[in-house]
């Protein structure tokens, strides 16, 4: 071996030491760039050679420049970036919603309890025009403040549309670059080379992209990785990637990915990381939101239109409502008077989306309109009844749903005839009683007097001797079909009857009508100083004479006697004598009595027959409900103050308060779903959005602190650290100076041999 | 192997530096507002209790100024009232000076002029407003509710048949009230129907026990006029009792405005417990927050100057 040649292991000693002081230097250069593993030569002795049967090593090689790399944590990086970016990405809009859905003064509830509030003080002073503006005003406050909170989360979804619209077109490049990336490594690997820089930025990117979308990666083989998203769709395969776009559906943003000709759609569940998150609280959370706030609206609109319909404005009219009528259904008959008692009894059944929701009940004194719609608001039929009239001034029934959009029927042959006050049978309910008076008896009775709980239809009335009779026909109609009504009809008539209400010791009340009455001439055989026959006498049982009475009574110029024992001759037995004798003829006697005294009184009667025919019911049944499309946009409806119906009694004083205060009082009505109140309602709303929040600054705050362990675990396994550099440089350095010597020691022993020739 | 490179430590410094300065942000917020309520995710479980008391304090708050006006006009009424008392008390003494013989027909009918002046002021009384509106026309408080009926013949007088009386009544018989609490009202105001015509349910009817003001004294003028001692002692009977009638109403108007007043004062303590546990839930304890910052603050400047160290020692400096 010549010394030239043992230049040889001199000079891969300089160039190795070189390349790794600039391998050393690269590092140091590196050290604070993102993503950079730490690259380090790896050295191979050159091959040995041959040289008279010894081998000689000839020297070191750089035989390749590697990078550091750690498999697991990589991964780990990986899957909890999906994790960060996903929380960080929600942080945004959800403090985007704790603005919308704030709890201080100013919020929603704020509006809500004024509007309420609105009404608490009108019910101080009901004819106040300056209160009564104010329920209008608090009434448009309230509509303008949902009217921004749903105008807010339409643009806190528009911005979370902006935003995810603009990462795609950055999402694509670095699909693209990947791609590349793939193709790249690929070759200059096949060479034999290790590409580190391309790893390290390809490593970087699908950090990134997993910040973003969440993609997870396999091994393709070739030294090249494959991109999907978690939901399974490929997005790099090798050196292609896929268009991924972005299109608006409607006012909805969507996504798909284009690879040749074959388009998928890619929605929330195929995403991670950022658009995961965003996605969550766009396609989640928000709609949540929306529908919650509608239905509270909803909610608190029927509510107050339903009972501001049941009291009276100022001009005494019922039925309006406050804010534009909702969708609503109505009954297709309209009635004039919503408190005639003018329906069957029995029961209805409300339907709600086809199934029975409820049975009410309805009985004597609740079958009117207005009793009616009562009776369905004290039980919990799941809708709002009220009583509204239309352009002609009749009345319809009105039931709007609880739940927005909800189908309201009712079921068919409802209130079935009850008849307990139904009359058209042949048995004469009229008996005469021993002093001639007819009473009514049976079912032409009743506890209350005033009550319209009768039938309708015509009372007949034969008064005369027979052969010379004359018919009477009183009509009993809507508003008269109660006892005193009853009454009042039969005195108005031209039959000379006079008819009283009279109440039975048991509480009853029934008619008492007295035939017209005849002349009638008494005379009666009492002896000398007792007395006339109409006398008072102070004990109506005591026998007057000792002797046989006789009374002639004289009526139409014909005469009938009555005979009276002497035992019998008292006030009593007189009365009942006569009644027993001649009572048939049509001659009666009674007793009255003011108290101290009593007096006879004797009077002849035509001879009458009452035929009641109560059988004309004319009960109304609701037939069926029509749809009814409500008012449209939702505004304040009410068109002046003195139309606000703060009276809750039928003719709207101006004193009255009493449905101001029921409409103050629907801010404590409990609502379904376990909401105390329309402002509770709002309240799990803003706790919803805070519970949220926390969740995720609290999730948040954990994936920083875990990626920032990570990252440093990573560090300190393929970072560069200074120390470490240094200490090498010295070493490289020390290392090129000793193979610099060496080849300065071969080259004096070489100078020495070519010096030897001189 | 496991080293640690400078990146590490900046990262871990720049990491705590980061999550001490945003503590601090929250307490400085804290402490500015004087609020530990400030979002929606500060206490997420205390929202529906703070506004759900924040309505019923408002509420509480509207209660007591309805009281409060109500109390005004309550006395209002009570100086009415003592006018109509001593009206009565007038007219029984002129018709007791009347009756009690001697009198001539000049006298009595001085009498009786005196009685039909009574009965002016006793309608202008009945026919009082307070702030616009009629006291004593229950819910009709824009309509006068007494009207002279000139046709009055103290012959005819009915107590069952409204169209004899001496006055017609235009108001009705609902009678104001004041809402003390939800569903809980106390009647404020007196219905000219009860008081000054005896009847109580407005049915027409004179009730049972009612004395019917105006009809008396109008048929006593008449009798001091006609002399009628018969008539001039159920008139003093009549006065008698109406003026117990209206010492009755008074007195129970008095209980109710006692209650009412105490309602107040209730609703005064209630309200201050309210505000209260609000503040339990809203307010920042100034004292735990400063003492907090104070704290966070040492622990900041520690980790600054820890920050600041690392880049002291440096191998270079070595090499």
């Amino acid at each position: 071996m010549s010394l030239i040649t043992a230049l040889n292991p001199g000079l891969t000693g300089i160039l190795s030491q070189q390349k790794q002081v600039e391998i050393t230097g690269n590092n140091i250069a590196n050290v604070n760039t993102p993503g950079y593993s730490r690259q380090s030569a790896t050295l191979t002795p050159m091959a040995a050679i041959q040289i008279q049967g010894l081998f000689m090593g000839q020297g070191v090689k750089v035989a390749d420049v590697g990078r550091a790399y750690d498999q697991f944590v990589t991964g780990q990086l990986v899957d909890q970036n999906d994790v960060l970016g996903r929380e960080n990405a929600k942080s945004g809009p959800l403090s985007q919603l704790e603005r919308i859905f704030g709890i201080g003064e100013d919020s929603l509830a704020g509006d809500i309890e004024g509007f309420f509030g609105a009404w608490h003080d009108l019910s101080q002073n009901p004819a106040g025009s300056v209160e009564r503006e104010q329920v209008i005003y608090k009434g448009e406050n309230l509509l303008d403040a949902f009217d921004k909170t749903k105008s807010d989360l339409v643009v806190a979804r528009q911005n979370i549309n902006d935003t995810l619209n603009a990462e795609v077109g950055g999402i694509n490049l670095k699909l693209q670059e990947l791609a590349d990336l793939n193709a790249d490594i690929k070759q200059k690997e096949t060479l034999g080379h290790v590409a580190s820089l391309d790893q390290d930025r390809r490593d970087l990117l699908v950090k990134e992209l997993s910040n973003i979308l969440g993609i997870k990666t396999y091994d393709t083989g070739s030294s090249q990785i494959g991109a999907q998203l978690p939901g399974g769709i490929p997005l790099v395969e090798g050196d292609t990637a896929v268009d991924f776009q972005s299109y608006y559906d409607g006012d909805q943003l969507k996504f798909q990915i284009k690879s040749g000709d074959i388009t998928l759609p890619a929605d929330k569940s195929n995403f991670g990381g950022q658009f995961k998150g965003l996605l969550d609280v766009r396609d989640e959370l928000i709609p949540e939101l929306e529908g919650r706030v509608n239905a509270l609206e909803y909610n608190i609109v029927t509510q107050v239109n339903a009972q501001h319909e049941a009291g009276y404005g100022l001009d005494g009219r019922t039925g309006r409502s406050f804010f534009t009528k909702q969708p609503s259904y109505q009954s297709q008959e309209a009635f004039a008077d919503p408190d005639d008692l003018a329906f069957n009894t029995g029961t209805m059944t409300i339907q709600l989306d086809g199934a029975t929701s409820a049975e009410i009940d309805i009985e004597q004194g609740d079958n009117s309109l207005n009793g009616i719609r009562d009776a369905i608001n004290n039980a919990d039929a799941g809708v709002l009844a009220a009583v509204v009239p239309d352009s002609d001034g009749n009345y319809h029934l009105d039931l709007t749903p609880e739940t927005e959009g909800a189908v309201v029927t009712i079921g068919s042959g409802s209130l079935t005839e009850d008849d307990e006050f139904d009359w058209d049978f042949d048995e004469a309910p009229f008996e005469e009683q021993p002093d001639g008076i007819y009473h009514s008896s049976g079912t032409l009775t009743c506890s209350d007097p005033d009550m319209l709980s009768f039938n309708k239809g015509e009372i007949e009335l034969v008064i005369g001797e027979v052969g010379s009779e004359e018919t009477f026909t009183v009509d009993i109609e809507a508003g008269s079909n109660s006892l005193n009504g009853i009454r009042d009809a039969i005195n108005a008539s031209d039959a000379g009857v006079l008819a009283r209400v009279e109440q039975e010791a048991a509480g009853d009340y029934f008619l008492a009508v007295r035939p017209p009455e005849k002349s009638l001439a008494v005379a009666a055989d009492l002896p000398e100083g007792e007395g006339a026959i109409n006398d008072s006498f102070p004990d109506p049982g005591e026998p007057l004479i000792d002797d046989t009475l006789t009374l002639t009574f004289t009526v139409d110029g014909v005469d009938s006697t009555v005979t009276v024992d002497a035992a019998a001759s008292s006030l009593n037995g007189i009365r009942d004598a006569v009644n027993d004798q001649v009572g048939g003829d049509g001659i009666h006697a009674s007793l009255t009595s003011d108290g101290d005294n009593y007096q006879l009184d004797f009077a002849a009667y035509e001879p009458m027959t009452i035929t009641p025919a109560l059988s004309d019911n004319e009960a109304y049944e609701f037939s069926g409900l029509v749809a009814m499309a409500g008012s449209g946009e939702l505004a304040v409806g009410i068109e002046s103050t003195g139309a606000i119906a703060a009276a809750g009694i039928p003719g709207g004083a101006p004193g009255d308060n009493e449905n101001a205060l029921a409409i103050h009082a629907l801010v404590n009505a409990p609502l379904a779903e376990d909401n105390k109140s329309f402002v509770d309602a709002y309240g799990r709303m803003a706790s919803r959005v805070g519970s949220e929040t926390r969740r995720n600054s609290m999730a948040r705050d954990g994936a920083e602190d875990s990626m920032n362990q990570l990252e440093n675990l990573r560090e300190s396994i393929v970072g560069v650290s200074i120390e470490e550099e240094m200490i090498n440089l010295t070493m490289f350095q020390k290392g090129f100076e000793a193979s610099s010597r060496y080849v300065q020691t071969i080259d004096e022993m070489l100078g020495t041999i070519i010096g030897l020739k001189r | 192997m496991m080293k640690s490179t400078m990146g590490m430590n900046y990262r871990m410094l720049s990491a705590n530096l980061e999550i001490m300065s945003n503590k601090m942000y929250d307490l400085r917020q804290q402490s500015a507002t004087g609020k530990q309520m400030n979002r929606p995710s500060d206490n997420p479980a205390g929202i529906r209790p703070v506004l759900s008391y924040r309505v019923q304090g408002l509420a509480t708050d509207r209660y007591m100024d309805h009281i409060a006006v109500a109390g005004g006009e309550m006395a209002v009424q009570d100086s009415s009232l003592d006018q109509v008392e001593n009206i009565m008390a007038a007219a029984k003494e002129t018709l007791i000076a009347a009756r009690n013989g001697g009198a001539n027909e000049m006298d009595l009918d001085t009498y009786a002029d005196r009685v039909s002046q009574l009965f002016d002021e006793m309608l202008q009384a009945a026919n009082m407003q307070s702030s616009g509106k009629f006291v004593y026309a229950g819910y009709q408080e824009a309509t006068t509710p007494f009207t002279v009926n000139t046709g009055f013949d103290p012959d005819a007088y009915n107590p069952d048949d409204p169209s004899t009386r001496a006055v017609a009544y235009h108001g009705d018989s609902n009678a104001k009230s004041v809402e003390i609490a939800p569903e809980k009202r106390i009647q404020t105001a007196l219905t000219g129907n009860e008081l000054f015509l005896g009847d109580a349910d407005n049915d027409g009817v004179l009730d049972a026990e009612g004395v019917d003001l105006f009809s008396t004294l109008r048929n006593v003028e008449a009798a001091i006029r006609s002399g009628d001692d018969a008539a001039m002692n159920e008139g003093l009977d009549n006065l008698e009792r109406g003026a117990d009638q209206a010492r009755s109403l008074r007195s129970r108007m008095g209980n109710n405005a006692w209650r009412i007043e105490r309602a107040g004062r209730h609703m005064n303590a209630a309200a201050i417990e309210v505000k209260e546990i609000i503040s339990s839930y809203e307010d920042a304890d100034v004292l735990e927050v400063f003492s907090n910052l104070v704290q966070h603050e040492t622990a900041f400047e520690a980790a600054l100057n820890v920050t600041s160290r690392v880049s002291r020692l440096s191998i270079l400096d070595f090499m």
